[in-house]
């Protein structure tokens, strides 16, 4: 158990938006965490942010406290992936717990789609910052969907995972973004749209992709003393595991346990996993949400796909998972990837999930992942 | 040696491949194949150098590559095969397999050197076994 909470949150809508600049969104996600905190924007005295891929500044956390007019005591940005909008919530905790900060804000928003372009993102994920390795992967021509491809074609040949597993996890997904305001892909899809969209690389189809997306969320963290939030969340335990970095590298395609990450944080949390109400999981695709499941040990090795077709980790289940849509349809806004689950994670502790809401929703799972399950990262949040 | 076995600078894939034959690098003290090849072994950091392998190998995971349509025409560029190929000496390699169809994990295939690209370098690739 930490003595830091998260007082406020902000969350931009995912999608195709109208942001001058990246700077412009986090500015303004900054400025509205800070306000649903009830904190005044100068008492923030550390700021944390994710470069963004749409600008390019030396350190875009200075960026932001520049715009902002602020003159923090610590001000850095952090290259963890998708794991690192939880990494920068242990951050804070690390920060508040030692009296270098005593109001943190993270930050982290990105806007591929209108300011760097759907193909140009895509390509720059295959060849250059992305998790292709450019000397021994690149030459052969994957993308980074062909990554997770491979690792659903493994999964399929040991397991029997089927392409139903994987549609299971990209109806659900759409179901609950359909009622979420910010979720950029909210249309509803069918069963028989699944099915006939096409192959980007096989078994994956077009809807077992995130997005392209526009977007962010910002938070600001205090300790629990500090907090004038009337609902802060607490941060149980938080912790980040790192394996490899390319696919080349891993030990198995089709299984990224982290069991000792997970006992770390269930441990500090004093929680056992029976305890937890829902879970928040980075599904940048449909094959990532099922060894996700698998890593954290909600379900048996192969057993995520049969599990997940029955309704298991529906709202009705017995384990609600993203309950905003995930990446697969609240949105992947590129560097700011896996925000999203860790904004719905805190909205649904408060009781702010709206028509989403699950009933006694007091104890939570978030959890992020980098590249092709390079890292992992997992929090548990609390009221 | 040790500049070729470095993944930064150097082109792995031409040090595997010299004389049309696939060698692969391995850890002369633990004896441990290291791909991908590291400056020193992985496991006890002895000296790694590269050794031969019979070529003959596994489809251990494959995806057939479609990439998007093309803006104008609509029209889908031509489809191919990346795989992660188990050697029967036991490291794993990203490649393309070639020269076949139906592909599926567990297939038996044999090392052949392709060109990715017209022009392009020669790169380890596979295809179906011969026997």
């Amino acid at each position: 158990m930490t003595d830091t909470v998260i007082g406020g949150v902000a969350e931009a809508p995912q999608g195709r938006t109208e942001w001058a600049s990246s700077l412009a969104l986090e500015t303004w996600l900054v400025e509205s965490a800070a306000h649903d905190a009830q904190v005044e924007l100068d008492h923030i005295d550390a700021l944390i942010s994710v470069p963004p891929r749409a600008a390019d500044f030396l350190v875009d956390a200075a960026a932001v406290s520049e715009a902002l007019g602020l003159r923090p005591r610590l001000a850095f940005s952090v290259e963890a992936g998708g794991t690192a909008p939880i990494l920068m919530l242990g951050l804070a905790v690390s920060l508040i717990a030692t009296g270098a900060a005593d109001t943190v804000a993270v930050v982290a928003a990105d806007l591929p789609l209108t300011q760097v372009g759907r193909r140009t993102y895509g390509a720059n994920l295959a060849n250059s910052g992305g998790p292709v390795h450019p000397i021994l992967e690149a030459p052969f021509g994957p993308t980074a969907v062909t990554l997770f491809a491979l690792m659903a074609s493994r999964h399929m040949a040991v397991y029997g995972t089927t392409e139903e597993h994987l549609a299971a996890v990209a109806l659900q997904d759409r179901q609950r973004a359909s009622s979420h305001p910010n979720a950029h892909m909210r249309e509803p899809l069918s069963p028989d749209q699944y099915q006939e969209a096409r192959y980007v690389s096989t078994p994956l189809r077009l809807f077992d992709c995130a997005p392209v997306s526009d977007g962010g969320g910002a938070l600001v963290l205090t300790s629990r003393q500090r907090s004038a939030s009337p609902r802060p969340v607490t941060i149980d335990a938080v912790g980040q595991a790192t394996s490899h970095l390319h696919l080349t590298s891993t030990p198995s395609l089709s299984s990224f346990d982290i069991g000792p990450l997970m006992d770390s944080v269930l441990a500090e949390a004093g929680v056992i996993r029976a305890d937890l109400r829902a879970a928040f999981v980075y599904d940048c695709f449909t094959i990532a949400m099922l060894l996700s499941l698998e890593a954290l040990g909600f379900a048996e090795p192969g057993s995520a796909g049969p599990m997940f077709a029955d309704g298991y980790f529906d709202v009705e289940g017995t384990l609600p998972v993203n309950t905003h849509g995930g990446l697969l349809s609240h949105g992947h806004p590129g560097r700011a990837g896996g925000m999203g689950n860790v904004i719905e994670a805190v909205l649904q502790v408060r009781g702010d999930s709206g028509d989403r809401q699950l009933d006694q929703c007091d104890k939570v799972l978030v959890h992020g992942m980098t590249g092709a399950f390079a890292q992992q990262a997992v929090a548990i949040l609390g009221s | 040696m040790e500049t070729e076995l470095e993944t930064g600078g150097a082109d792995p894939f031409l040090a595997a491949t010299r004389g049309g034959r696939l060698a692969l690098p391995r850890c002369e003290a633990c004896r441990t194949w290291v791909w991908p090849p590291p400056p020193t072994c992985r496991l006890c950091h002895g000296v790694v150098s590269w050794e031969p392998v019979s070529g003959k190998g596994t489809v251990h995971a494959v995806s057939g590559v479609h990439g998007a349509p093309d803006k104008a025409s609509g029209e889908l560029p031509p489809l191919f095969f990346v795989a992660f190929v188990e050697l029967a000496e036991g490291p794993r390699l990203m490649t393309r397999l070639i020269e076949g169809q139906g592909w599926s994990v567990g297939m038996n295939v044999e090392f052949v050197l392709a060109a990715a690209v017209t022009g392009g370098p020669q790169l380890p690739m596979f295809r179906p076994a011969s026997n």
